[in-house]
C-alpha cells in the first residue's frame, strides 16, 4: 500500500544567477512499513527533501501526497495539524522543549492535539526507550542519547504515517548510535511503522529495506536491498 | 580601539532595536533625573523672586547706622548693592476715609533704594531730590484722597507714640492704629517739622506695607551727600554670595559699625529661608522630597538599564566565552560591559539633560495660567537651571548606569570558555522551577501551561518585567488616589459655603451706611439672590424627646467625651456658685445643651423665604409674640458620610427658651476666653423666648453642606431680632452684618462691587469669593498633578521600554523553540494562544502584586489626609480599571509585536539558527 507519493518535487533557493537548485524534479513513492534510507554527500538536498516530506519546508514546485492528502494544498493550520498527527520528525539536534519534562516532551503532539494519552502505548514506548525512571527530568538533565530517545518517543507517540529522521545519530557516540537505530528498527518491525532516515553511515543504510541516493538534487540511485 | 570594545560596539549595532530602546530609556531617566533639581531650583527661584517683589531685594538691613559708617558697608567685599533709606515720619492725611489709616508715612530712598525695593511706578517718575515725593495709589483707592502728579503737599511731619505705664514708645508701621480715647489710652501724634513736597509720581502699594499699617506709604529722595556723619540712616544690602558665611560676615561687620550702640541688624528672614540660611526645615523638606522622587526614578531606571545589560551579556556569553578561550582576562570581559554602559551613557546623558531641561521649560510655560492667581506679585515660574544642577543630574545618571552595569559586568567576568558552548541560562533549569499546577492545563489548556512554564524558566527576566509593571501600577494608582482624595477635600472645603460671595464692611461705618451699601449691591447685575444677615448666639436646653435617635447617637459620645472634664471642673464651680450643680445636672441623657444661632435676614429676603416655606411674613415680624423659623433639615456627618436628616422632632408652635450668657461686656452664647474683656467673671444670664413658626429645609441662601449637630439655626425677621436684642445689654449687641449672595457670575459681581465701593464712603470691604477660592484651589491642584502625572507617565515609559526589551529578547531567544513546536504540529492559533496566555500571566502577576500594594498605599494616603479632612476612604476605581487595561495592553502589544515576525519565519531557517 502506497503511503507516500512525491511528484516532480523541486526546491530552488535564491533567485536569478545566485539561484541554487536543492531539489530537481524528484519523484518517488514509499509503501507502508517500508524502511528507507536516504544517502548522499552534504549539500545534495537530502535534508531539504526530508523537511518537505515532513511539511516543515515548502517546495518551489511539485506535490507531496501522504495517505493521499496533498500536503501543500493545506492551509497553515491544517498543515500544522497534519504534522502533529501524521508525521514524526527526529532531528540531529533533538530539538526538545527545554521547559517540558520527558513525559511532556514525548506526548507533545498529543497535548497540542488536546487528546488523551493512551497509557499502555505510552508506557510501552517509554520502557522500550529506557526512559521509565526519567519521566520528570528536563532535557538539560539528560545525556545526548537520552534526549534523542525522547525525540524518538515524541515521533512515535502518535502512530504517525511517516517517521522522518534527519541524521538521528549524527551527534551521538557509536554505542548510543547503535541503540537508537535498534529502537527505530524495532518500531518499524513491531508497529509496521514507515521510516525514512537520512544518514551518512553506510552501516545504518545497509540495515534499511531500500536506499535512495541523492546527488545534486536528483535521485541518482534507488535500490531495494531487503525485500 | 581595542578588540573588546570593537566587538561590543559591533554587538550593539547588531542589536539595533534593543540598543535604541535602551538609549531611549536612558534619555527618559536622565531627563527625569535632570527635571527634579531643575524644578527645585526654578521653584526656589520663583519663591525668592516673589519675596523680593514683596520685601525688596535685600538680605540684611543695618538700621540706624551713623552716616560716617555708611561707606564701610557699601565697600564691603560681599556687598552687591546697598540701598539707603530713612523713615522720615508720619503726617496726618486729611480726609482719609479709612478710619484705621489716618496717616501718610514718609520714607526716603536713595537711587539704589528705588531699584532694590521693587517699587512699581504707575505714572510720573521717581523723586530726584529730597523735596520730591512719590505717592502710593492706595491713598486714593483706599483712603479716598486724590493727589495728582505735580501737586505740592505741605506736610506736618512727626511721630506716633503711646504712653503706657509712664513709658513713651514710638510706633511704626507694624503697629496698627490705636484710636485715642477719653481715658487717655491709645496713640498720640507729635508734630516735629513741616516740609513741602512735590508729587512726581504714583506707585502701586508697596508689598512691604502691612495691610494693617496706619499710614499710606509715600517716598521721597535721600541725598547721600547731604548726610552728616552723625545722621542715622538704614542700609539694606543685597549680598554677592548668599550663604552661611555671609551671615557670619554680616554679623561681624555690624559689630564694627555699631559705634553709636543704637544701630540694629535685621535679616530678610523670608528671603533667606529660600536660600536655606535660616529655617532650614523648608529646604530640608524640599530636599527630602526630591531625594525620594529621585530614588524612585533611579530604581525604575536601574531596573531597565540593568536588564538591558543583562540581556546583552547572556546573548554575548558565547562571544565572551570564545574570547576567554583565546585569553581575554576577567577585567577585559567586565570592562566590555562598562564600555557598553559608557556608549549608552555618552549618547543618552547629554540628550537626556537637554530634553529634561527643555521639557520642564515647556511645562512651565504651559502651566503658567494655572498658577497666575496664586501670588499677586506677578512673579512667573520660569526655567532656572545652573551648572550645578546639570552636574548633579549627570553624576546621578552616571551612578545609575554604573549601578546597572555592575552586576552584569561581574557576571561577564565569570563567563568561561565552557559556558560558551552550553546554553548557560537553561543549564540551571530544574523541573521544580517550571512546575505548574495541573489545573492550569485543565482550565486553560496546554498552550497556556506552556506559556506559564516559559515565564517561569527565566525567573530573573520574569521578575524584572513584573517589577517594572508593579512600579508603574503602584505609582499611577497612588497619584490617582492622592488626586481623588485632595479633590474630595477641596470639594468639602468649598462646598461648605451655601453662597457664592460674602461681603463684609470692615471699616467703621454707621448702620445706615452699611445698609445702603448692601442694599445697593443686592440690586446689582449677577446678584441673583442675596441675604443681609446678622447673628446672635445663645444656648438652649433641648429635651431628649426633641432629638431624633439618629442625632442622639452622634452627639451622645460628645457628651461622654467631655464628661470627665465636667467632673474636674465641678467642685470649683460648686464652691463659687451653689446653684450651678442644679443647672448642670440636666446634662444627662434626657436633655441636651444646644447652641443656637439666631439670624436676622433683611426684609426682601424674609418675604421670599417666608413664601418658600409657606408662612405669613407678617407673623414673623410680630414682636408681641416673637417667632422664628428653624432650619430643620440639615446635613450631618455620620461616621465618615454626610447625610441629610431631620435635626429635631419638633412641631411648629412650640416655644423655646434661649439663654444668653453676657460676660460683663460683649455677648456670646459661648463663654469667652478668660482674660478677654472683663476677665473670667461670672456671666449674667438673659432669657428670650422664640416660638417656632415653621420648619425649613434650607437656610435663606441655600443648603449648607454640613452642620454641627449641637448647633441649631433659627431665622428671624429684623424686627424680632431687634426686639430680642433689646433685652440684652447694649454693649453685647452684635453689629457684624454680612451680605451673602448667590451669583451666576461671581467674578463679574465682585468687580461690580469693587467699582461701586469706590464711589461710596465705605473705605474697606472684605469680599470673599467662594468660586474664586475654589478655582484657585483647583488650579493649584491641577498644577501639582501635572507634575505628578507627568512623573508617572515618564516612569511608565521607562518601564515600558524595559518590558519591551525583556519580552522581545525572550521571544527572539526562543525563536528556535517556536520552530520546534511548530514542527511537531503547533498551529498558528495555538501559537497565538500561548503568546496571549503568556501576556495574561504577566499582567495577572503584576496586578496581583501591584494592586494590593497600591491599595495599601492609598489607605496610608487616606489616613494621612483624613486627619485634616473627614471623608470616607475611596478607591479611584476608574484609575484601577485604566491601570488594568494599560498593563494588559502594554504586555499584549509587546508580545504580539515580538512574536509577529517569528510567526512568519520558516521552521527550518529558525531551527538552523545557532543557539545563542
Amino acid at each position: 500500500m502506497e503511503i507516500l507519493r512525491v511528484e516532480n518535487l523541486s526546491k530552488i533557493y535564491g533567485k536569478g544567477e545566485t539561484a541554487v537548485k536543492a531539489l530537481n524534479n524528484v519523484s518517488f513513492s514509499v509503501n507502508k512499513g517500508e524502511f528507507v534510507a536516504i544517502i548522499g554527500p552534504s549539500g545534495s538536498g537530502k535534508s531539504t527533501l526530508l523537511h518537505i516530506l515532513g511539511g516543515v519546508d515548502t517546495p518551489t514546485s511539485g506535490r507531496v501526497f501522504v495517505e493521499n492528502t496533498d500536503v501543500y494544498a493545506l492551509d497553515e493550520t491544517k498543515l500544522a495539524i497534519f504534522r502533529r498527527r501524521q508525521i514524526g520528525l527526529i532531528y540531529q539536534f533533538y530539538n526538545l522543549i527545554p521547559v517540558l519534562n520527558v513525559e511532556e516532551n514525548t506526548t507533545l503532539p498529543l497535548l497540542l492535539d488536546g487528546r488523551k494519552v493512551n497509557k499502555n502505548q505510552f508506557n510501552e514506548i517509554i520502557s522500550t526507550l529506557g526512559l521509565t525512571d526519567r519521566l520528570n527530568y528536563l532535557p538539560n538533565q539528560l545525556s545526548g542519547g537520552q534526549q534523542q530517545r525522547v525525540s524518538i518517543g515524541r515521533a512515535l507517540i502518535n502512530n504517525p504515517a511517516l517517521v522522518l529522521a534527519d541524521e538521528p545519530t549524527g551527534n551521538l557516540d557509536s554505542k548510543n548510535s547503535a541503540d537508537i537505530i535498534e529502537l527505530l528498527k524495532l518500531s518499524n518491525k513491531r508497529y509496521n511503522q514507515t521510516l525514512i532516515i537520512i544518514t551518512h553511515d553506510e552501516r545504518i543504510a545497509l540495515q534499511a529495506d531500500r536506499i535512495i541516493s541523492i546527488e545534486d538534487g536528483q535521485i541518482a540511485k534507488d535500490e531495494v536491498i531487503h525485500a | 580601539m581595542n578588540i573588546m570594545n570593537a566587538l561590543t560596539l559591533r554587538h550593539l549595532k547588531l542589536n539595533k532595536k534593543r540598543t535604541v530602546v535602551t538609549i531611549i530609556g536612558v534619555i527618559l531617566s536622565v531627563s527625569m533625573i535632570t527635571a527634579v533639581p531643575t524644578i527645585m531650583t526654578s521653584l526656589l527661584s520663583m519663591m525668592q523672586r516673589s519675596v523680593i517683589a514683596d520685601t525688596g531685594n535685600w538680605h540684611v538691613l543695618y538700621a540706624d547706622i551713623l552716616g560716617q559708617n555708611v561707606n564701610i558697608v557699601m565697600n564691603d567685599k560681599n556687598t552687591d548693592t546697598a540701598a539707603l533709606s530713612k523713615d522720615v515720619g508720619y503726617a496726618v492725611l486729611r480726609g482719609s476715609k479709612n478710619k484705621n489709616k489716618p496717616y501718610l508715612f514718609i520714607k526716603s530712598y536713595d537711587e539704589q533704594g528705588f531699584i532694590n525695593f521693587g517699587l512699581k511706578l504707575i505714572e510720573g517718575r521717581f523723586p530726584q531730590s529730597s523735596n520730591e515725593i512719590v505717592i502710593s495709589s492706595h491713598v486714593a483707592e483706599n483712603g479716598g484722597v486724590e493727589y495728582k502728579v505735580g501737586d505740592v503737599l505741605k506736610l506736618d511731619i512727626g511721630q506716633r507714640y503711646m504712653v503706657e505705664d509712664e513709658k513713651i514708645s514710638t510706633l511704626g508701621q507694624t503697629s496698627g492704629f490705636k484710636e485715642a480715647s477719653d481715658d487717655n489710652k491709645g496713640e498720640k501724634f507729635a508734630e516735629q517739622f513741616t516740609k513741602e513736597y512735590t508729587v512726581t509720581g504714583i506707585i502701586s502699594r508697596p508689598g512691604f506695607e502691612p495691610y494693617w499699617a496706619p499710614g499710606y506709604t509715600v517716598i521721597s529722595y535721600l541725598e547721600k551727600n547731604e548726610l552728616t556723619p552723625n545722621d542715622t540712616v538704614n542700609v539694606s544690602v543685597a549680598w554677592k554670595s548668599i550663604n552661611k558665611k555671609a551671615n557670619e560676615h554680616a554679623n561681624k561687620l555690624f559689630e564694627s559699625i555699631n559705634t553709636s550702640g543704637s544701630s540694629s541688624i535685621t535679616y530678610n528672614r523670608q528671603l533667606l529661608r529660600y536660600y536655606g540660611i535660616i529655617g532650614e526645615d523648608l529646604l530640608t523638606m524640599l530636599y527630602t522630597l526630591a531625594a525620594i522622587v529621585t530614588l524612585l526614578i533611579i530604581t525604575g531606571s536601574v531596573a531597565l538599564i540593568y536588564n538591558s545589560f543583562a540581556i546583552s551579556i547572556s546573548e554575548r556569553s558565547r562571544h565572551l566565552g570564545m574570547l576567554a578561550s583565546v585569553g581575554a582576562t576577567k577585567k577585559q570581559k567586565s570592562r566590555s560591559v562598562f564600555f557598553e554602559g559608557f556608549v549608552v551613557g555618552i549618547i543618552g546623558i547629554p540628550l537626556g539633560v537637554f530634553f529634561g531641561t527643555l521639557g520642564i521649560g515647556v511645562t512651565f510655560v504651559l502651566v503658567q495660567p494655572l498658577i497666575e492667581g496664586l501670588n499677586n506679585t506677578g512673579v512667573k515660574l520660569t526655567l532656572v537651571t545652573s551648572p550645578g544642577t546639570i552636574v548633579v543630574a549627570v553624576l546621578l545618571s552616571l551612578l545609575t548606569i554604573f549601578v546597572s552595569a555592575y552586576v552584569p559586568a561581574r557576571r561577564a567576568s565569570k563567563v568561561s570558555p565552557v559556558d560558551a558552548l552550553r546554553q548557560s541560562q537553561d543549564i540551571k533549569l530544574t523541573s521544580r522551577a517550571v512546575k505548574t499546577s495541573r489545573l492550569t492545563r485543565k482550565i486553560f489548556g496546554f498552550e497556556a501551561e506552556l506559556g506559564l512554564k516559559n515565564l517561569k524558566r527565566n525567573s530573573r527576566r520574569y521578575k524584572a518585567t513584573v517589577f517594572s509593571l508593579v512600579i508603574s501600577i503602584v505609582l499611577f494608582l497612588s497619584v490617582s488616589s492622592l488626586s481623588l482624595l485632595t479633590r474630595k477635600s477641596v470639594d468639602i472645603v468649598s462646598g461648605g459655603y451655601p453662597y457664592d460671595v460674602r461681603v463684609f464692611v470692615v471699616s467703621s461705618a454707621t448702620a445706615q451706611e452699611k445698609k445702603d451699601f448692601y442694599t445697593a449691591i443686592t440690586k446689582m447685575a449677577y446678584a441673583d439672590k442675596s441675604v443681609i444677615e446678622q447673628t446672635m448666639n445663645a444656648v438652649f436646653t433641648a429635651d431628649g424627646k426633641l432629638i431624633p435617635d439618629q442625632i442622639k447617637e452622634i452627639i451622645e459620645p460628645n457628651y461622654k467625651d467631655i464628661e470627665p472634664n465636667y467632673k474636674d471642673i465641678e467642685p470649683n464651680y460648686k464652691d463659687i456658685e451653689p446653684n450651678y450643680k442644679e443647672n448642670k445636672s440636666e446634662t444627662n441623657t434626657n436633655t441636651f445643651d444646644m447652641e443656637a444661632e439666631i439670624k436676622s435676614i433683611d426684609e426682601a429676603a424674609l418675604e421670599r423665604y417666608a413664601k418658600e416655606i409657606g408662612v405669613d411674613p407678617a407673623r414673623l415680624k410680630d414682636t408681641e409674640n416673637p417667632c422664628g423659623v428653624l432650619v430643620n433639615t440639615v446635613t450631618i456627618k455620620v461616621g465618615n458620610k454626610y447625610s441629610r436628616m431631620k435635626h429635631f422632632n419638633i412641631e411648629q408652635g412650640q416655644k423655646l427658651k434661649f439663654i444668653h450668657h453676657i460676660y460683663d461686656g460683649k455677648s456670646s452664647g459661648e463663654p469667652q476666653k478668660p482674660g478677654e474683656l472683663g476677665g473670667p467673671g461670672e456671666p449674667e444670664e438673659y432669657g428670650t423666648i422664640l416660638e417656632i413658626a415653621a420648619l425649613a429645609d434650607s437656610t435663606p441662601i441655600g443648603e449648607t453642606t454640613f452642620t454641627d449637630p449641637l448647633r441649631a439655626v433659627f431665622i428671624v425677621s429684623e424686627e424680632v431680632y431687634a426686639h430680642m436684642q433689646a433685652k440684652l445689654p447694649e454693649e453685647s449687641h452684635n453689629t457684624r452684618v454680612l451680605l451673602l449672595i448667590k451669583s451666576s457670575n461671581p467674578s463679574k459681581l465682585v468687580k461690580g462691587i469693587e467699582e461701586y465701593q469706590k464711589q461710596t464712603s465705605i473705605a474697606s470691604v472684605d469680599i470673599f469669593d467662594v468660586a474664586a477660592l475654589d478655582k484657585a484651589n483647583r488650579q493649584f491642584e491641577t498644577f501639582i498633578f501635572v507634575f505628578f502625572y507627568g512623573f508617572v507617565a515618564l516612569i511608565t515609559a521607562i518601564c515600558a521600554a524595559n518590558i519591551f526589551n525583556t519580552i522581545s529578547t525572550s521571544i527572539s531567544l526562543r525563536k528556535r523553540e517556536f520552530a520546534m513546536l511548530k514542527s511537531v504540529g503547533m498551529t498558528p492559533e495555538g501559537f497565538n494562544k500561548m503568546i496571549n496566555y503568556e501576556s495574561l500571566f504577566y499582567g495577572i502577576k503584576a496586578l496581583l502584586y501591584g494592586l494590593p500594594i497600591s491599595f495599601g498605599i492609598m489607605y496610608l494616603i487616606y489616613r494621612v489626609l483624613s486627619n485634616s479632612f473627614g471623608f470616607a476612604f475611596a478607591i479611584p476605581w476608574s484609575s484601577v480599571l485604566a491601570a488594568v487595561i494599560v498593563v494588559f495592553a502594554l504586555v499584549g502589544s509587546t508580545m504580539l509585536y515580538a512574536s509577529s515576525k517569528i510567526k512568519k519565519e520558516n521552521i527550518i531557517d529558525a531551527l538552523k539558527t545557532e543557539n545563542i
